[in-house]
């Protein structure tokens, strides 16, 4: 009985032993990784401007991901206010594909393209009359447009799971320029994991 | 990668100064008197302890250069005092120094604080609906003199001036149109003894 028992042990550990090479390759492996989250921390320290980011790594060299984010920063608020600025802007959606340019997919350039879709507030002084005088007002409003960019990156990842990422993208609004920025900026570095 | 870093740094530097509308001061409303509303009281002679006069009277429903309207200014700004600076100048030998006016400076209508420049003030006076300053320098020195308003502005054909306004609000600039200077933004004059 003891026999029997040591066999099965030693069966069921050589049974393990032999399947961990095939788990590190087929699970651990960062191609098999296809999912990625990451926040832009330039944005979030500069810019207070909170962001998430959802990237899924497709067959071959190509990705697709959305990144959200939202602004409240007191600086631009104060800026706004005080009419040293006539947009406040506080939120963007922004779909992107990537293609990656290098080889190796744990340190590679990519270049992107996005859509955006993105708004805020708008300030304006403008002219009134009443009773034949004039006077002038600021008024507020809100905006909200939809733009397109493209732009370079490079991102590299340690232990496979850990990622840096550096990207250099700009884009233009396209709809309601009078209101909005005329350029998008996804200009950060980022931090993520990838699972 | 050097390379690479170089290159997106400079785009990023190049694409960052290209958004034309977050550029200047959205504030401000600039408007250009029909009519002086600052200047200097000439005299035909100004004698060593008598005062340089200075004035504004900026009615609060202003009549503009180029609108049909008059532009109630009080109503757009908020403020109570309009501010505009001067700067006095003596000529020794050939160059011209700039009078500390510490204590030859002085107000009747509105305010002003004096040094190597004056801050003059034109308040609010409800009584008349106008910005009103009434002052100036006294002349404690005989000399050749000249006058300037563009301690706190860059324009020398006109008379600038800022309205105070409570933080947020409306700020107007204006320009008030005068023959009084040269070309150069002065007004010369002689005290004698």
């Amino acid at each position: 009985m003891k026999k029997i028992l040591l066999l099965a042990l030693m069966s069921t550990a050589i049974g393990f032993a032999q399947e961990e090479p095939t788990r590190t390759v087929d699970t651990l492996d960062i191609s098999n990784r296809r999912n990625e989250i990451r926040t832009d921390l330039v944005g979030i320290v500069y810019y207070s401007k909170f962001n998430l980011t959802y990237e899924r790594y497709l067959q071959k060299k190509w990705s697709v991901g959305i990144t959200g984010g939202f602004s409240s920063s007191k600086k631009i608020d104060d800026d706004f206010d005080r009419g040293y600025r006539n947009y406040r802007p506080t939120y963007d959606i922004t779909p992107f594909v990537r293609y990656r340019l290098s080889q190796s997919p744990r340190n590679f350039y990519f270049a992107e393209v996005f859509v955006s879709a993105n708004g805020g507030d708008f300030k304006e002084t403008v002219r009134r009359v009443e009773e034949g005088v004039a006077y002038y007002v600021n008024e507020k409003s809100t905006y909200f447009d939809m733009g397109i960019g493209g732009g370079l990156g490079y991102k590299f990842y340690f232990k496979d799971q850990f990622a840096v990422e550096l990207l250099v993208s700009f884009g233009a609004n396209l709809l309601d320029t009078e209101k909005s920025p005329d350029v998008l900026s996804r200009t950060g570095l980022s931090i993520g994991y990838r699972f | 990668m050097k390379k690479f870093i170089y290159l997106i740094s400079g785009i990023a530097l190049l694409m960052n100064g290209c958004d034309t509308d977050d550029d200047g001061f959205y504030n401000r409303v600039y408007l250009t008197a029909e009519a002086p509303v600052a200047g200097i009281v000439e005299e035909n002679i100004y004698m060593v302890g008598d005062p340089l006069q200075i004035w504004a009277n900026i009615p609060a429903v202003l009549n503009v250069e180029g609108q049909e309207e008059d532009v109630d200014i009080r109503r757009t700004s908020q403020a109570n005092v309009f501010d505009f600076s001067f700067v006095l100048e003596r000529q020794v030998g050939s160059n011209w120094e700039i009078v500390d006016v510490s204590s030859a400076v002085h107000a009747v209508d509105g305010a002003a604080i004096g040094g190597y420049f004056v801050e003059a003030k034109a308040v609010y006076n409800g009584g008349i609906d106008a910005y009103v300053f009434n002052g100036g320098i006294n002349i404690l020195q005989s000399g050749n003199y000249r006058l300037s308003f563009t301690y706190n502005s860059e324009l020398t054909d006109v008379i600038e001036l800022f309205s105070a306004s409570p933080a947020n609000n409306i700020r107007i600039n204006i320009k008030s149109p005068t023959t009084q200077l040269d070309s150069d933004g002065y007004f010369y004059f002689e005290a004698v003894p």
